[in-house]
C-alpha cells in the first residue's frame, strides 16, 4: 500500500508540473499567439508585443520559486484568490458529493429486483431523465420556481435565495442543481453491479440458506460491488467539476469555476500565472479524488490488493 | 366487464414486455430528424423578425414576452421579441448538423482508438489504454471550452468538432476497447490469426463486425452526449455561426447568428434570471432533444441483452420491418458487396456523415431576413421620422428608384412645415403649415385631412401602432390616432411656453422626444411631460437623436440619459478634439451599421463609453480639407461605415463627400448646383438620394460612394426642401411651397 502511495505521488509532481507547463502555454498562446490585439492590454506593456515563451516561463519560475506565484488583474495574489475560491468550490461539491453518494446508493439499492435479477424500471426512467438533465436546466427550474413563489405574491422574500454566496441555505439549490446528475449515475451504476452479483452463484446459494434478499445485499452483494462503486464515485468528480463551471455563474457563486470560465475563455485577459496555477490545482483535485477512490477500493476488494503487487 | 379487465390486462402485460424507452426514443428521435429536415417550413414567424412594442390585451409591453399568452406566440419571444416556436423549429436544424458532425466524428475516433487499445498489447497498448484513461480524466466541457477558443470560434463547424472531439471519444472507446479484448479471446478470432490473417484484417473482419451492433446504442448516447456539451457550451455563450452583433444595452452586444441555433439561443436567454421563460423553454427543447437519444440508446441497449432477446415484443410493423431487414435485404447487400467493401463502407459511411454534416452546414439556406443593417422601426413603417427612424441614420434598408419619373405630385399652397412620414401601408402623412395634418394614398389622392390644434413644426412621427405625432409652434406636442377606434388624441403643452424647433422622434418604448429651442423635451406615450434638459443658449433645428439601443439621446454635441434626461460626460471625447474643431457645431450621430459617431470639423469619431469616460475608437479625418470650406452641413455614415458630409447652404452648392472610414481618403465626390439640398436617404445597395433647390425648381439624384450621379431628375417647381422619404422604388419629397410630389420608376 505504502509503495503504492509513493508510486502516486511520485506521478503527482510531474502531472502538476505538466499541468502548470498547459496552463500557462494556453494563456499564452491566446495572449500572443492570436491576432487579439487588446486582450493583451497591460501585459502586454509589461513584457512588450512578442516575448519568448521561454523567456516569459522562465521568469514566472523564478518568481515562483520566490514565493511569487503571480497576481490577479485586480493586484490579489493568486494563491490567496485560488485558496479563497477553492474553498467556495470545495464546499460546493463536497456537499453535492456527498449527498449524491448517499442518496445515489440508497436509490441504487431500493432499485434491485430479484426475480430474474435485475433494475427496477422506476429507476431506468429517472436515471434516463436525470442524465439528459444538464445541471443549468435543473438550476433554471429551481430558480423559475423562486421566482414565481415571489411573484404570484406569496412570500416577499425568496423561499431559498438563488444568487449569491454563503454557508446557510444559499447551498441548498446550488447543491441540488449540482447533485442530481451524479446521483442518479450512482444509482444506475450500484444497482446494476447489485443486480449482476444476485444472478451469480453464491447469491443464490445464500438464498437457497436462508438468507432474505436485504440481508444477502447488505451482507455480501454490496461489499464485492463497492470497489465499482467507489470508482464511479471518482469518475463522478469530473461531472460536478465540469457543471461547477455553469452553475457557479448561474448562481452567482464565487468559485474557482467562474475564474476558470472567465480564463479559458477569452471574456477576461487570460493571464498566464493564473490559468497555470488554476489547472495546477484541478489537475491537483482530480488527482487526489483519484487517489482517495484507487485507496479506497483496493482496501474494500482484496483482489485489487494483490494483483498490482504480483504484476 | 371481465372482457375489458382482460384487455387491460393483457394491454398491461403487453406493456412490460415492450421496450417503451425504444419506442419512447424512437418516437423523439423521429420528431427531432423531422424538425431538423422540415420545421423551419411549420414556423409561424420570421425568426429574425423583432418585435419590440406588442399589445397582448394588458397595454404596450416591451419583450421579452411570456410563453401562453398570446395565440400569434404561444411559446413567447426572447428579450429582441422574436418569436421562441420559430426560433426553435429553425434552430434545430443548425443544431443537429453540428451534433451529427461531431457525434460520427467522435465515434470514428472511439472506433479506431477502441479496437486498437483494446488489441494492442505491451507497451503498445498500455499507452493506448494510458491515452484513453488521460482523456477521460479531464472534463469534455473543459477540453471543448479551451480548443474551440485556441482554434476560433469564427471558424465554426470546424471549431466545435475539433474542440467536441479532442477527448470526446474516450467514454466510447473503453467500451470499444472492452469488447474488442472479449472478442480477441473468441477460438474463430485464432484460427483467423493461425491461418495467417493480418492484424487490421482480423480487426476489420473478425472483431469490427461483432462490435458493430454496439455502434448504434452507442451513436444514440454520443448523440446525446453531445448536445448536452452543446447546450452547455451555448450556455458558457460559446455556439455556432458566424454572426452577426445585435445590441442588448448601447454599447453592449451580444453575437448572434444569422440563423438560430438552439446554443445560441440559450446564451442569450440569459439575460434576466427574474425572467427565465425563455431558457426555461429553450432548454426544455434542448432537454427532450437529449431525452430522446438517451431512451433510444437505452433502449437498444436493451435489445442487445440476451436475457431481453427471448421476451421481445415490439410493434408488429417494427417486427416485420426488422424480419424484412434480415432475411431479405441485408442478405442481398451482403451478397452484392464483399466483406472488404462492407468494412470500407462502414468507414466511408461515418467519414461521410461528417462532410455531409459539415457540407449541410456551410450550404445551408439563408434565413428569410437575415439581421441586415439599420434600426428597426417599431410597426415596421417605412419611414417613421424626419431622417427615417429614431436614431436619424437616414438608412432606409431597400432599393431606390433606379429610372425614376415623376409618379403624381399634389400641391398644397400654404406650404408644408417638413417632410413627410410612410406608414407600414404606404399612406404618406405630412403637415401643412396651415394647422392641417394631411394623409395621401400611395397613388397621391387624398385620403383625409385634420385640423391640428397649433402650427406644426418639421416632419411628423408615426408609433408602433401607427399613431401620428406632431410637435407645435407653441412648444407643444399632439397626439392624432390615425383611425378613429385607436385610443383618443391628446395635446401636451409643456411649461413655460416655447416653440418647438424640430419635429418628434419615438423611442420603441413609446416615448417622445423633440427639440424646444436649445432643450430636448420628453413626452411619455400618455401625453405626461417626462423631462427637458439642454445645455445651450442657440436655437436648435435640429431632430433629436437616440442611441441605438435608446439609452441614450444626442442633441448636437450632448448626450441625455434617455430614462431622467441626465446630461451625461463627453469630456473625454473633447479633449480628444483638436480645440480648433470644437467650433465647428460637432454634432452626434449614429450609423447604420449602430456605431456611434461625433462629428467634429470635416471628419468624424466613432466613439463608445468606458470605465474613463467615452473614448474614441477610430477617427475618420479627411485627408485634404480645402481652405475657406464650411463645415459640414450634416453627416453620417452608411452600412459599410463608409462617412458621407454634406456641404450645402443657402448661399453654396452642394458638395457630397465620402470618406473611407479607415483612411479618411475621399471615396468620392458629388456635387451638384444646388442650395440648401437635403439628403434624404442612403438605400441598402449605398446610394445616396439628394434633393436641392436650383432657385426656381427642385432638383433631385441618386450619387453613389464613388461620386458618380445614377440619376438626376427635376422634380417640380417649388422652394427650400422639407423633407422626404425613400421606400422601394419610390422617393417622395415634399418643399416649403407646398410641393409633395412622388419620384419613381414606372412600373
Amino acid at each position: 500500500m505504502i509503495s503504492f502511495i509513493m508510486r502516486r505521488l511520485t506521478g503527482l509532481i510531474t502531472i502538476l508540473a505538466l499541468a502548470n507547463l498547459a496552463g500557462f502555454g494556453y494563456a499564452y498562446f491566446i495572449l500572443y499567439r492570436m491576432n487579439i490585439q487588446f486582450l493583451r492590454g497591460d501585459y502586454a506593456q509589461r513584457f512588450g508585443e512578442s516575448p519568448s515563451f521561454t523567456g516569459l516561463y522562465g521568469d514566472y519560475l523564478q518568481g515562483v520559486l520566490r514565493g511569487n506565484w503571480g497576481a490577479l488583474g485586480n493586484g490579489q495574489p493568486v494563491t490567496e484568490a485560488i485558496a479563497r475560491l477553492g474553498v467556495n468550490s470545495l464546499g460546493l461539491v463536497g456537499l453535492a458529493l456527498l449527498l449524491s453518494i448517499v442518496f445515489g446508493i440508497l436509490l441504487g439499492w431500493g432499485a434491485v429486483r430479484n426475480d430474474p435479477p435485475r433494475t427496477s424500471g422506476w429507476l431506468t426512467v429517472l436515471s434516463t431523465v436525470g442524465l439528459a438533465s444538464p445541471g443549468f436546466y435543473i438550476g433554471i427550474w429551481l430558480i423559475a420556481f423562486s421566482v414565481f413563489y415571489l411573484l404570484s405574491g406569496m412570500g416577499t422574500q425568496p423561499l431559498l435565495p438563488f444568487q449569491g454566496f454563503g454557508w446557510d441555505e444559499h447551498l441548498v439549490l446550488p447543491v441540488l442543481a449540482l447533485m442530481l446528475r451524479p446521483m442518479v449515475q450512482i444509482a444506475q451504476l450500484t444497482a446494476g453491479l447489485l443486480a449482476g452479483e444476485l444472478s451469480k452463484p453464491y447469491t443464490v446459494a445464500a438464498r437457497s440458506f436462508g438468507y432474505n434478499q436485504a440481508a444477502i445485499l447488505r451482507h455480501v452483494a454490496f461489499r464485492n460491488v463497492a470497489a465499482s462503486v467507489v470508482l464511479v464515485i471518482s469518475g463522478s468528480l469530473r461531472l460536478l467539476v465540469a457543471e461547477l463551471i455553469i452553475l457557479e455563474r448561474l448562481f452567482n457563486w464565487p468559485g474557482l469555476g467562474r475564474l476558470l470560465a472567465a480564463n479559458l475563455t477569452i471574456s477576461e485577459v487570460p493571464n498566464p500565472p493564473v490559468m497555470a496555477a488554476l489547472i495546477m490545482a484541478l489537475a491537483a483535485f482530480f488527482f487526489i479524488g483519484d487517489l482517495f477512490a484507487a485507496l479506497i477500493a483496493r482496501a474494500l476488494d482484496p483482489r485489487l490488493q494483490t494483483a498490482p503487487e504480483a504484476a | 366487464m371481465k372482457q375489458l379487465a382482460a384487455l387491460i390486462e393483457h394491454w398491461l402485460r403487453n406493456l412490460r414486455r415492450t421496450n417503451l424507452p425504444l419506442l419512447l426514443g424512437l418516437i423523439l428521435t423521429l420528431g427531432v430528424v423531422a424538425l431538423a429536415i422540415w420545421g423551419h417550413r411549420l414556423a409561424p414567424h420570421d425568426p429574425l423578425q423583432t418585435n419590440y412594442t406588442l399589445d397582448y390585451g394588458e397595454g404596450i409591453r416591451t419583450p421579452p414576452y411570456p410563453p401562453f399568452r398570446m395565440i400569434d406566440y404561444p411559446l413567447g419571444t426572447d428579450q429582441f421579441g422574436r418569436d421562441l416556436l420559430s426560433r426553435i423549429l429553425w434552430g434545430v436544424r443548425p443544431t443537429m448538423i453540428v451534433v451529427v458532425s461531431v457525434a460520427a466524428v467522435r465515434l470514428a475516433l472511439a472506433l479506431i482508438i477502441g479496437l486498437l487499445a483494446g488489441w494492442s498489447t505491451g507497451v503498445r497498448g498500455r499507452a493506448l489504454d494510458g491515452l484513453i484513461s488521460a482523456a477521460l480524466s479531464v472534463p469534455v466541457l473543459f477540453v471543448a471550452l479551451a480548443g474551440i477558443t485556441l482554434y476560433g470560434l469564427d471558424k465554426g463547424l470546424a471549431a466545435f468538432v475539433l474542440g467536441l472531439s479532442l477527448t470526446g471519444w474516450a467514454d466510447t472507446a473503453r467500451l470499444v476497447s472492452a469488447q474488442t479484448r472479449a472478442i480477441k479471446k473468441q477460438t474463430y478470432v485464432e484460427a483467423a490469426h493461425v491461418l495467417g490473417s493480418s492484424t487490421p484484417r482480423i480487426l476489420i473482419f473478425h472483431i469490427l463486425p461483432h462490435v458493430m451492433p454496439l455502434v448504434w446504442m452507442l451513436m444514440s448516447l454520443e448523440l446525446g452526449a453531445t448536445l448536452l456539451v452543446v447546450a452547455q457550451l451555448g450556455f458558457l455563450g460559446f455556439f455556432i455561426g458566424g454572426g452577426v452583433w445585435i445590441d442588448i444595452f448601447d454599447f453592449v452586444q451580444v453575437n448572434t447568428a444569422g440563423l438560430p441555433e438552439l446554443g445560441q439561443m440559450l446564451s442569450q436567454a440569459l439575460v434576466k434570471l427574474t425572467d427565465p421563460a425563455a431558457l426555461l423553454v429553450v432548454g426544455s427543447a434542448l432537454f427532450i432533444m437529449i431525452l430522446g437519444f438517451n431512451l433510444l440508446g437505452e433502449g437498444l441497449r436493451l435489445e442487445l441483452m440476451p436475457e431481453r432477446m427471448r421476451h421481445r415484443n415490439v410493434l408488429p410493423a417494427v417486427v416485420r420491418l426488422t424480419e424484412w431487414w434480415h432475411f431479405t435485404a441485408f442478405p442481398s447487400i451482403e451478397d452484392f458487396i464483399t466483406r472488404r467493401q462492407r468494412a470500407l463502407a462502414i468507414s466511408t459511411a461515418l467519414v461521410l456523415a461528417a462532410a455531409i454534416g459539415w457540407g449541410i452546414w456551410e450550404t445551408r439556406p439563408a434565413a428569410p431576413l437575415q439581421a441586415a443593417p439599420g434600426m428597426e422601426v417599431p410597426g415596421l413603417h417605412l419611414w417613421a421620422a424626419e431622417r427615417h427612424d429614431a436614431q436619424g441614420t437616414r438608412f432606409a434598408p431597400v432599393s431606390g428608384p433606379s429610372a425614376p419619373q415623376i409618379l403624381w405630385s399634389v400641391s398644397h399652397p400654404p406650404g408644408f412645415s417638413g417632410g413627410p412620414v410612410v406608414r407600414s401601408d404606404g399612406i404618406i402623412i405630412i403637415a401643412g403649415v396651415d394647422k392641417q395634418l394631411l394623409a395621401f394614398e400611395p397613388d397621391g389622392r387624398l385620403l383625409w385631412q385634420k385640423e391640428l390644434a397649433e402650427e406644426p413644426v418639421g416632419t411628423p412621427a408615426l408609433d408602433a401602432s401607427g399613431g401620428i405625432y406632431v410637435a407645435d409652434k407653441k412648444g407643444g406636442l399632439s397626439y392624432i390616432p390615425f383611425d378613429e377606434n385607436a385610443r383618443p388624441g391628446w395635446r401636451y403643452q409643456p411649461q413655460p411656453t416655447r416653440e418647438a424647433t424640430s419635429g418628434p422622434v419615438v423611442a420603441r418604448n413609446g416615448n417622445i422626444y423633440y427639440t424646444v429651442i436649445d432643450k430636448v423635451q420628453a413626452v411619455s406615450p400618455l401625453g405626461k411631460g417626462l423631462w427637458r434638459n439642454g445645455d445651450t443658449s442657440n436655437y436648435l433645428y435640429l431632430v433629436p437623436r437616440l442611441s441605438p439601443m435608446e439609452s441614450f439621446v444626442f442633441l448636437q454635441d450632448k448626450v441625455f440619459g434617455a430614462g431622467a434626461g441626465g446630461l451625461q460626460d463627453t469630456s473625454g471625447l473633447f479633449l480628444t478634439a483638436d480645440p480648433q474643431l470644437l467650433y465647428s457645431a460637432p454634432e452626434f450621430f449614429v450609423g447604420p451599421n449602430r456605431r456611434t459617431y461625433l462629428r467634429v470639423g470635416h471628419g468624424a469619431y466613432q466613439w463608445r463609453p468606458s470605465d474613463s469616460g467615452m473614448v474614441v475608437e477610430r477617427t475618420t479625418m479627411r485627408a485634404k480639407i480645402p481652405q475657406f470650406a464650411f463645415y459640414p452641413f450634416d453627416a453620417g455614415a452608411a452600412p459599410n461605415g463608409s462617412i458621407w458630409l454634406l456641404y450645402t447652404s443657402d448661399y453654396s452648392t452642394v458638395e457630397l463627400i465620402w470618406l473611407n472610414e479607415l483612411t479618411g481618403v475621399e471615396l468620392g465626390v458629388y456635387k451638384s448646383p444646388t442650395y440648401s439640398a437635403k439628403l434624404i436617404a442612403i438605400d441598402q445597395g449605398g446610394l445616396a438620394y439628394l434633393c436641392g433647390d436650383t432657385g426656381l425648381r427642385i432638383e433631385c439624384a441618386a450619387t453613389d460612394q464613388n461620386g458618380n450621379p445614377k440619376w438626376t431628375l427635376i422634380a417640380g417647381d417649388g422652394s427650400r426642401v422639407t423633407g422626404g422619404a425613400l421606400i422601394t422604388g419610390r422617393l417622395y419629397i415634399s418643399t416649403a411651397s407646398g410641393l409633395l410630389a412622388a419620384l419613381g420608376d414606372i412600373p
